[in-house]
């Protein structure tokens, strides 16, 4: 397997990467641009598109902003209102493995930024339907979050008339660097279905199954025509700002009392803390697929940002990525199957998988691919370590056990 | 009068669709069924596939990409990558590709381009000519080759190629817009019809190519992945700038939007987004 001298990523990426020359990954060479671009010029940029979607009668919102109880949600918020003076509507999807932190960051977002917010709650039974045969598709207890949260802003925004979204940062970008920010790249049904969807859309996941479409309506992509008519165009945040989560995140924690909190599997205190699954057993399905988890996500955008060298990112890898997390309980008795047919789907990825008498064993591992000088490891800044702040908890008497749909709001 | 096309063209790499920029750097994109799919639904008149590792690792392109790529296909697609052979080229033919495109092989074995030619007739044989400037370009070695691409044109035209597609090393990727000069000097050369390819960054680039009026075709790379709805949008953008002889058929025609200077969609006016908001009814008397 190759990996990427730079960061800790393999060949074997889900999202497809492409090594140069000189062994580096095209997600390392897009980061440059972070250090590179005239961003002062981005956001001037990003500030003329958003004055033209300023409602000039003062009746509708000026755009959509998805958002949950984590993922900088604040910060895209924060800025859009406050920074750029944008009236936002908030839309949420429900993501059911709630945590009851994320349930208090997002009550604490529609209140703090006093933002309007449509949020959409899927019916437990249906969501339990779709994630039994996502399963067995693609092996994959998130599909119904990655289809809905995906989708409700889109079916919003031509039900609405709102022809803008604005989201976060863009993943394929961010990782992989499938785009130089200056192609400014927008929101596609063609990198929906591929990367957020694995290849089925709703109407995929319910061929050959017991669901019909009444199941999935929730998911369907709104028609092109529709999206025509009203003008949508989605757009993301990170080709304008140079985009920092943990700097966000930090500021947020200081302006706003943003929550955090710690999780099994990374020692990123910030993103999907709103999940029980999501950097447990989701992210313990990743590694048994690929051969590495979020850990090594975390770890990479840490070193290309200079606050980690790959050493340490190593280590770190090796720290987490072997712990089974406790959430499987959850799941399975919310499922009701057993933990045998849970991972009884997960197919494991054969370029980094291989089935000795009857045990899996991994082809080759980061570990064994430590480099010895890089320039770009002469850059790490010791001062800005890639410590995570943790916050005290808001309610220190509730105790996370299972999922919680919905809980009170907080008005300030 | 023949419509002109407008042609997406997808890069391989590694198994899957990548962006290229002047020939050197690669970025991922993804499947490349679900690329098609997606350019189908909008409205693209053709879509070319190319393999650039195939030749380097001395094999073809992979047949089952071939066969899941046509499978979803309802436009002809042209498939480059390796083919040395007849018996290569017939293989890919019967994977569903309408044409078969042959770069490096027009430089070590012209005979082919005849007898492949003969055997499957000219309309399927497209010779693709990478170049600099007004030279021919070896990607294989990254070399500028002593070859002008006007001569070049025209020897695979006279070996019975049925099209050219030209590909500009240095405007690959850079969104500055084609090599105008060079494809007005092309298209006067041949009397076979041009592809003409590289420098995309705008629909404006693509509307001021077809403005030569006997360009057949315009083949688009990186700037399709950019966007929703990329090819309906700019084929928007084209006709409501003008009447160009140009496919718009699908309900998403962007032909009563505005653009930005970007060449992506303009707002639209608030009040005719009142208007569809909710069904208007005057107020009542009872």
């Amino acid at each position: 397997m190759k990996y990427c001298k730079r960061c800790l990523y393999p060949q074997n990426h889900p999202l497809g990467i492409i090594f140069d020359d000189d062994g580096i990954c095209s997600g390392c060479r897009i980061h440059e641009e972070k250090f590179t671009l005239n961003w002062r010029e981005r956001e001037r940029k990003l500030k003329s598109i958003l004055d033209r979607y300023k409602s000039t009668s003062g009746l509708n919102f000026d755009c959509i902003v998805p958002v949950c109880g984590a993922r900088d949600s604040y910060f895209i918020v924060d800025t859009l209102k406050n920074r750029y003076g944008m009236n936002p509507l908030l839309v949420n999807y429900n993501k059911h493995y709630n945590t009851h932190v994320g349930n208090r960051n997002y009550a604490y977002l529609k209140t703090i930024f006093n933002c309007d917010a449509l949020s959409l709650i899927v019916q437990p039974q249906k969501v339990k339907k779709i994630t039994r045969e996502s399963l067995k598709k693609m092996g994959s207890i998130y599909w119904h979050i990655l289809a809905g949260q995906s989708v409700f802003p889109v079916q919003v925004a031509v039900r609405f008339k709102i022809p803008l979204i604005v989201w976060g940062a863009h993943q394929g970008l961010d990782q992989v660097g499938m785009f130089s920010h200056e192609d400014e790249v927008e929101m596609s049904r063609r990198y929906r279905k591929n990367h957020d969807l694995m290849g089925f859309e709703a109407e995929d996941l319910i061929k050959n199954s017991d669901l019909s479409e009444s199941d999935i309506v929730q998911y369907l992509y709104p028609h092109d025509k529709e999206i025509e008519k009203v003008g949508v165009r989605g757009i993301y945040l990170g080709n304008y700002i140079p985009w920092d989560t943990k700097a966000q995140h930090e500021k947020m924690i200081e302006k706003y009392g943003y929550e955090t909190t710690t999780q099994q599997r990374t020692f990123d205190t910030y993103n999907d803390i709103d999940c029980v699954h999501y950097n447990g057993l989701h992210d313990y399905i990743k590694y048994l697929k690929y051969g590495y988890g979020k850990i090594t996500d975390h770890a990479t955008r840490e070193i290309r940002w200079g606050r980690l060298s790959r050493d340490k990112g190593i280590e770190l890898v090796e720290r987490y990525e072997h712990v089974k997390p406790t959430d499987i309980k959850y799941f399975l008795k919310w499922a009701e199957i057993s933990e045998n047919e849970l991972f009884g789907h997960i197919k494991r990825d054969n370029q980094i998988w291989t089935k000795k008498e009857k045990n899996w064993q991994i082809n080759d591992h980061i570990l064994h691919h430590r480099t010895k000088s890089d320039e770009y490891q002469k850059l790490v800044d010791k001062d800005k370590n890639y410590t995570f702040i943790c916050t005290p908890l808001r309610d220190k008497n509730i105790v996370q056990d299972g999922y919680t749909l919905l809980e009170k709001g907080f008005v300030l | 009068m023949l419509k002109q096309r407008i042609i997406a063209s997808l890069i391989i790499k590694n198994n899957i669709v990548v962006q290229s920029i002047g020939f050197n750097r690669y970025l991922p994109i993804g499947s490349l069924s679900i690329c098609i799919e997606n350019l189908n639904r909008w409205g693209v008149d053709e879509i070319i596939i190319l393999d650039i590792d195939a030749t380097k690792q001395n094999r073809t392109i992979d047949n089952q990409l071939i066969k899941e790529a046509t499978k979803v296909s309802f436009v002809p697609i042209g498939v480059g990558g390796g083919l040395q052979t007849v018996k290569q080229i017939e293989k890919v033919l019967k994977s569903g590709a309408d044409k078969v495109i042959i770069n490096r092989a027009f430089w070590t074995n012209p005979k082919l381009i005849k007898k492949a030619s003969n055997v499957f007739g000219a309309q399927c044989i497209v010779v693709s000519l990478d170049h600099y400037q007004n030279h021919c370009y070896d990607y294989t070695k990254k070399e500028v080759l002593k070859k002008s691409i006007l001569e070049a044109a025209k020897k695979a035209e006279d070996l019975g190629a049925g099209e050219i597609l030209a590909n500009s090393v240095q405007k690959d990727g850079a969104k500055q817009g084609l090599d105008i000069p060079l494809i007005d000097k092309l298209v006067n050369t041949l009397h076979i019809p041009l592809i003409a390819q590289g420098g995309v960054g705008h629909a404006k680039h693509i509307q001021k190519a077809l403005d030569i009026p006997n360009l057949s075709a315009v083949g688009v790379g990186n700037f399709f992945h950019f966007t929703e709805h990329s090819v309906s949008v700019a084929k928007g953008f084209i006709k409501t700038q003008k009447s160009y002889p140009i496919r718009n058929e699908t309900y998403a025609n962007y032909l009563n939007h505005s653009f930005d200077e970007d060449g992506r969609v303009s707002k639209i006016a608030d009040e005719k987004l009142l208007d569809m908001w909710f069904e208007y009814h005057p107020k009542e008397s009872v």
